[in-house]
């Protein structure tokens, strides 16, 4: 042994020590593995097992909100989409005061500051609460390299929606998010038991988040604590990851729907530089609205609506300013004029009239009307012609082509006068037959019926409004006259509309328009498909008769005669694709030479593929605003260079 | 200085007898073990850091690869300490003692000055904590010391040794860092054992370390925190405030259900490197540091864990062999402070991740992030190989 020759030898014991040293350490290994085994194989479910275990006097039950379900385009574009927000959360009971003054210092805010945002009542006490979005990198890297120094301080990420580029141009359809109120918590948990519905919940308040908010919310992960009396936490009861919510893929075209909006904004552009329709000022156009619907089986491809909203700022808190700003508006953004707006629809209502005078025999397709003078006179009052000349000696084509009052006016008063053999609401039930008069059921929250008049509605106008002077309590002929060019009490909405043509071009199915294509779980996995829903069939027609109301719509874009002809004669949507339509001109109430520019269009004529309307706000003749933008959206939909929107002026 | 003198060669001797070449000896085994720890533990500090990190827009690298730096610095810095023959240290040893209690009197007073409770100088970017270099130091000040006394620490010496360890040990408590703070009692513990004290004065020792604990926790003599984290763990709600209960529930159960809850998580196999549930959601608070072996647990799995325990015993075990191959007291002292050194840090953290001991700052060696702690580890096993590679001489 080497100790004999050293002068500091070991003690003969020194070797059995350290043996005993070893010994205990390998003891205290093996107890490390066993503890571990025990963890891994036994305890699937942890419990408490710190120490000598206490009876739990309770538990608490802490939620963690799902990551929202994202928003597509029919292409899989995000119009909504999740994006990983890094923030810094403080656990309040691990976080140290001196935690809480570095994390100051770090930040550059005060200590109060601090601790108010930790105190946030809106979080409940097991629950991180944020004190910072999005903090620089250098400070989320400085809090996770210096753990030890921050208790109770996390850096991590949480996922937060945010309106894409294309999603800005859909606001509307998207609709909001905002806190749950506690009417809403009340009937949502009645609805959905199962998905933990918590206070101060974020919901879908409007648009498709509202429509779709049970697929969208995902379920939250809930985490039972065991927790003795004093609050203390002894273990995990129960543990339940979130479940992301699924995604909604709409029908909506991204692309197109951008083309809409911008093709409304500059409608609204060039109407607002044009003389007013009686001279005084401009034309205001406040507003407008395009849709875009696949006549084969009622999705909608794009339904835009201006003045919109910025759904970002409900999505992330909106400020009280920009509330006020939305809601004082006269413009009122946060209408949905594509279902919300209700418009006379002028001519473009002639579809249903047209089809009433064929479908219960008051004109034939050949049949001709005398149309030279220009005016009509009926139980002693004059109708004129809203053009003011007479058409000529027409048919119904030629009269659509036209747009001819005076013909339509002929067949309102007609079908009035042949009411004891096919009562007294012809033309109301063809029009209910095309969709008008009630919501079309699209998948979106707050659609307006619209307004079909009816006799029983004059009764009860009369006695809802007795100084009314235009309440007469009683259907004169003159209203069915009216009614049938489209200026009596006639609302549509645009989507309604653009419903009633679809119906009208695929031969009489009116399909429930559809805006959800399909809701995908968050891998791709689809997980519920819609299919098109029929809700009626139009007032049938013979091949005949709707080949005389095709003709008609045909010449309206392409016969010289027709009103819409300058805007599409000689453009590919014209030569190649044959694009038909209406125009309409509707006048408004207190609001003189300030007409609704309203334009529908459906191509091609024949196997019609997609039905577009347009209904412009107090910017002219249907021709004028309507038209140019319906033709913008046509470009996009058949791959033409996009012509930007002029004003058409009126032909005389 | 006999030391000095043997290793130099006698005049006209043969050099192949005379003077022996110690990184011959090197034992490979062991620094290859340590290696592999320190490599796997920078794989594991990235998934404990990558998620955050990438939300925050800073590469996922980033931490992981600071740590591969300090290991990479660790190893030469375990070659230098090795390569000098350990029987230089104890000449040095007052030095090296004197100017550890320096650096942790300056931190003391520097740190009370900036923000209440640093125990670390500032370095560029970097943070030095003395109470690292302070376990280094007591080993190498104690195993000097007590191997003067030739196998018999009795009376006022072992007093002396006492002594000597508890200025360090009430320096860095009063950081206050109770976890460093108990790694030298545990390396005292070691050494004294080895050194040659009584049974009956170890006996009356041990008696009185659990009469000072109980009494500790039972008179409040601990901070707020640390008090905290001891009565959460053994339940004593007794005379507690609300305030002291409300630190209970988070500063330590909180961990450790959450630690618990990732191991238990892992199962057999583990999840899979990188793709630990828990470990990905950054459940595990403090987890790249102190809770680190929740991240093993989770992905690597019962399998996993206890192959990385047996490479920790292979250390242990390496160092015991050098300390039974060592030709002098001086040589079994430093090694069984190593070994007192690693074996407390390593029970103490794995135990506390897995609640069967109290949580205290103690880093997982190797493994945790960390400068100081790895640069000190390294340290640490370059004593040991020193001690083997030079028991010839």
């Amino acid at each position: 042994m080497v100790k004999a020759r050293r002068g500091d030898p070991s003690p003969p014991s020194a070797q059995f020590r350290l043996t005993v040293l070893m010994v205990l350490a390998g003891c205290l290994f093996g107890a490390l593995v066993v503890r571990l085994a025990v963890l891994d194989l036994v305890h699937s479910a942890p419990a408490s097992s710190a120490g000598p275990s206490v009876a739990s006097a309770g538990l608490v039950t802490v939620y963690t909100p799902a990551p929202r379900g994202e928003i597509l385009d029919r292409s899989g574009q995000p119009l909504v989409a999740n994006r990983q927000v890094p923030v810094l959360e403080v656990e309040r009971n691990v976080v140290t005061p001196a935690a809480e003054s570095r994390l100051a210092v770090l930040l550059g805010m005060s200590l109060a500051g601090v601790r108010s945002a930790v105190a946030n009542p809106q979080y409940g006490p097991l629950v991180p609460v944020p004190v910072l979005t999005d903090p620089t990198a250098s400070e989320m890297l400085y809090v996770e390299e210096h753990r030890s120094q921050f208790p109770g301080v996390l850096a991590t990420t949480i996922s937060e929606p945010y309106v894409t580029p294309l999603g800005r141009y859909a606001g509307d359809v998207i609709g909001y998010v905002g806190q749950v109120d506690s009417a809403e918590l009340a009937s949502l948990r009645k609805a959905y038991p199962s998905a933990h519905y918590q206070a101060g919940d974020v919901v879908g308040q409007s648009g498709i988040e509202a429509e779709m908010q049970p697929y969208l919310a995902g379920r939250p992960g809930v985490t039972v604590y065991e927790v003795d009396p004093q609050g203390q936490v002894l273990g995990v009861a129960s543990r339940t990851p979130p479940v992301p919510g699924d995604n909604v893929v709409l029908t909506l075209d991204g692309k197109l729907q951008q083309v809409a909006d911008t093709s409304i904004l500059q409608g609204q552009a060039v109407a607002r530089s044009q003389p007013a329709g009686n001279g005084v000022g401009h034309y205001k156009s406040p507003g407008g609205s395009a849709v875009v619907e696949n006549p084969s089986n009622g999705q909608v491809l794009a339904l835009a609506t201006e003045p919109t909203f910025n759904p970002e700022w409900f999505d992330r808190g909106i400020t009280t300013a920009e509330y006020r700003s939305l809601i004082d508006n006269p413009a009122l953004p946060l209408e949905d004029r594509a279902i919300q707006g209700q418009y006379a629809p002028g001519s473009t209502f002639k579809v249903a009239s047209a089809t009433a005078g064929l479908h219960y025999g008051v004109i034939t397709p050949t049949s001709l009307f005398n149309d030279t003078k220009g005016y009509i006179v009926v139980a002693g009052h004059v109708f004129h012609d809203a053009g003011g000349i007479g058409a000529g000696i027409i048919n119904v084509s030629q009269a659509l082509t036209a747009s001819s009052d005076n013909y339509f006016n002929t067949v309102g008063l007609n079908l009035w006068y042949k009411r004891a053999k096919i009562g007294p609401t012809a033309l109301q039930k063809v029009a209910a037959s095309y969709g008008f008069g009630k919501p079309t059921g699209i998948d979106l929250p707050g659609e307006a019926a619209g307004l079909v008049p009816t006799p029983a509605q004059q009764v009860a106008l009369k006695r809802a409004e007795p100084h009314n002077p235009n309440a007469l309590g009683y259907w004169v002929v003159g209203d069915s006259m009216e009614m049938a060019i489209g200026q009596f009490q006639d609302e549509v909405t645009p989507i309604q509309l653009a419903n009633a043509y679809s119906t009208f071009s695929n031969g009489g199915t009116r399909y429930v328009p559809q805006l959800v294509l399909q809701v995908r779980a968050p891998d791709g996995k689809v997980v519920r498909r819609f299919s098109p829903r029929v809700a009626g069939h139009a007032a049938s027609l013979t091949p005949a008769e709707r080949d005389a109301m095709i003709q008609g719509y045909l010449g309206v874009t392409h016969n010289p005669a027709g009103t819409a002809y300058p805007v599409y004669i000689g453009t590919a949507l014209d030569t190649r694709f044959h694009i038909a339509g209406k125009t309409g001109t509707a006048q408004v109430a207190n609001h003189p030479g300030q007409d609704t520019s309203v334009f529908v269009g459906f191509a091609p004529a024949y196997g019609t593929r997609y039905v577009v309307d347009s209904f412009m706000e107090e910017s002219g003749y249907g021709e004028s605003v309507a038209a140019p933008v319906v033709r913008r959206i046509f470009d996009q939909l058949f791959h033409q260079k996009l012509q930007p929107v002029g004003f058409q002026q009126p032909t005389p | 200085m006999t030391s000095v003198l043997d290793a130099r060669p006698a005049p006209g001797a043969h050099v192949r007898h005379r003077k022996p070449v110690p990184w011959r000896h090197l034992d490979v085994l062991l620094a290859v073990t340590v290696v592999a720890i320190a490599a796997f533990g920078v794989v594991m500090v990235w998934t404990a850091t990558r998620v955050p990190l990438e939300a925050a827009g800073v590469s996922g690298l980033a931490i992981a690869k600071k740590q591969a730096i300090f290991s990479a610095l660790g190893v030469v810095v375990m070659v230098v300490v090795a390569a000098v023959d350990y029987r230089h240290y104890r000449d040095w040893a007052p030095v090296i003692y004197g100017g550890t209690l320096f650096l942790l009197v300056a931190v003391f007073a520097v740190g009370h000055r900036v923000s209440g409770a640093q125990a670390w100088f500032q370095v560029g970017p970097y943070q030095f904590e003395p109470s690292e270099a302070a376990k280094l130091a007591l080993i190498v000040a104690l195993a000097a010391y007590a191997s003067s006394f030739k196998g018999r620490l009795h009376g006022r010496a072992l007093l002396a040794v006492i002594a000597m360890a508890a200025v360090p040990f009430v320096l860095v408590y009063k950081q206050p860092d109770l976890g460093s703070a108990l790694v030298l009692l545990a390396i005292l513990a070691a050494v004294v054992v080895v050194a040659g004290a009584r049974a009956r004065h170890l006996a009356a020792l041990g008696l009185m370390a659990v009469l000072v604990m109980v009494s500790v926790v039972q008179f409040g003599l601990l901070r707020g925190y640390q008090e905290a984290r001891i009565a959460g763990f053994l339940h004593t709600p007794a005379q507690a405030s609300p305030a002291l209960l409300q630190s209970i529930a988070g500063a330590n159960i909180y961990n450790i259900v959450e630690a618990k809850n990732a191991i238990s998580q892992g199962g057999l196999l583990g999840s899979g490197i990188g793709r630990g549930q828990a470990t990905n959601l950054s459940q595990v608070p403090a987890q790249q540091t102190d809770f680190i072996f929740s991240a093993v647990g989770e992905q690597v799995g019962l399998v996993g864990s206890a192959v990385l325990l047996a490479l920790y015993l292979l250390v242990m075990w390496r160092t015991w062999r050098a300390a039974l191959l060592s030709r002098d007291l001086l040589g079994k002292l430093l090694c069984a402070g190593v070994l007192g050194y690693l074996v407390f840090q390593t029970f103490e953290n794995v135990g506390m991740n897995m609640g069967i001991m109290p949580v205290a700052g103690i880093p997982l060696p190797w493994v945790s992030y960390g400068g100081s702690a790895v640069l000190v580890e390294f340290a640490a096993i370059g004593l040991v190989l020193n001690v083997r590679m030079h028991r010839f001489g």
